[in-house]
């Protein structure tokens, strides 16, 4: 009696277990062909602070363009500026000239060039991380201060 | 055969249900993300402005005049500092990663507990209802802030 039970529950765990593999293959399938990545149904943004605020950004030929405006009320200049994100290898991109003033309200323009890496596909979404260091010239000791913001867009 | 159809359509309703909740909770959790990082921006940005408009108030009343701010501090602030007596720095930890969030002030500020150029409020940096005194010392040539 005890061993027909216990093969009815054998039998029972062999069946479901084809099915849930049958599923998590399926799983797996979804997965590696990106239908499962939802992060491509979020819309386009650039996120960074109000002190430094995207007006307008796009990626196209290679190149990863954003526009800043300086809302920190002083001029500063722009000690570095890097770009880069979580994928393997990482998006790489050739950086703007650096060491420039930026005066108060300004809007400027940060190109990057001959981006390659991270996802960096026509027709992909693409994630960016961006970080910017500046200084205050009418400080006296000029201290360095780091700020970051995302963009987030489908290569065009 | 109908029990067969009925499992069949159960699991297609479930199917159905978890294809669409996983990329709305998906949506959802990514958005209050984002909101919540600039609500952040927006609340420390407030604190900030708030500080330093205090600050040449108090220092353009002269000499003994004083106030108090009060204010609720956002999570992820790690510290506050004057550096130089101008700059009031907010180091802060988002999704983002570790930054600054600068506000420059255009008379002398300072805090009682100073090291060389860098002067720390960090008794103000926790989470939280937060008490910061301003007031006109040195003849009214500097502004002191420090928590209440």
């Amino acid at each position: 009696m005890a061993r027909r039970k216990s093969q009815a529950a054998l039998e029972f765990l062999i069946t479901y277990g084809w099915a849930l593999l049958a599923i998590l293959i399926t799983l797996a399938a979804l997965y590696y062909f990106g239908i499962l990545d939802f992060a491509k149904y979020l819309p386009d943004r650039c996120l960074f602070t109000s002190q430094l605020e995207c007006v307008d950004f796009v990626m196209k030929n290679n190149e990863i363009i954003f526009k800043l405006v300086n809302n920190l009320g002083e001029q500063i200049t722009v000690q570095s500026i890097s770009l880069t994100n979580d994928a393997t290898p990482p998006l790489s991109c050739t950086p703007p000239a650096a060491g420039f003033s930026w005066n108060p309200s300004d809007e400027k323009d940060f190109t990057f060039t001959s981006c390659s890496g991270g996802g960096f596909i026509k027709n992909e979404q693409v994630e960016a991380k961006v970080t910017l260091t500046y200084f205050a010239p009418a400080t006296p000791s000029q201290p360095l201060h780091a700020v970051n913001g995302k963009i987030q867009g489908r290569v065009q | 055969m109908p029990k067969a159809q009925a499992a069949l359509e159960y699991l297609l309703i479930i199917a159905m249900t978890f294809a669409i909740i996983i990329p709305t909770v998906y949506l959802f959790f990514t958005y209050s993300r984002e909101s919540n990082i600039k609500i952040i921006d927006f609340q420390i940005s407030s604190i900030g402005r708030n500080i330093v408009n205090t600050a040449e108030s108090i220092y353009y009343s002269g000499e003994n005049s004083k106030t108090v701010l009060e204010f609720n501090m956002p999570e992820g602030v790690n510290n506050v500092l004057i550096i130089s007596n101008k700059e009031v720095v907010f180091n802060v930890t988002t999704d983002f990663g570790y930054m600054d969030i600068v506000f420059f002030s255009d008379v002398n500020i300072t805090s009682n507990s100073c090291s060389g150029n860098i002067c720390s409020l960090s008794p103000v940096a926790t989470q939280g209802f937060q008490k910061l005194r301003v007031r006109s010392i040195s003849n009214g040539k500097q502004v002191l802030i420090e928590k209440e």
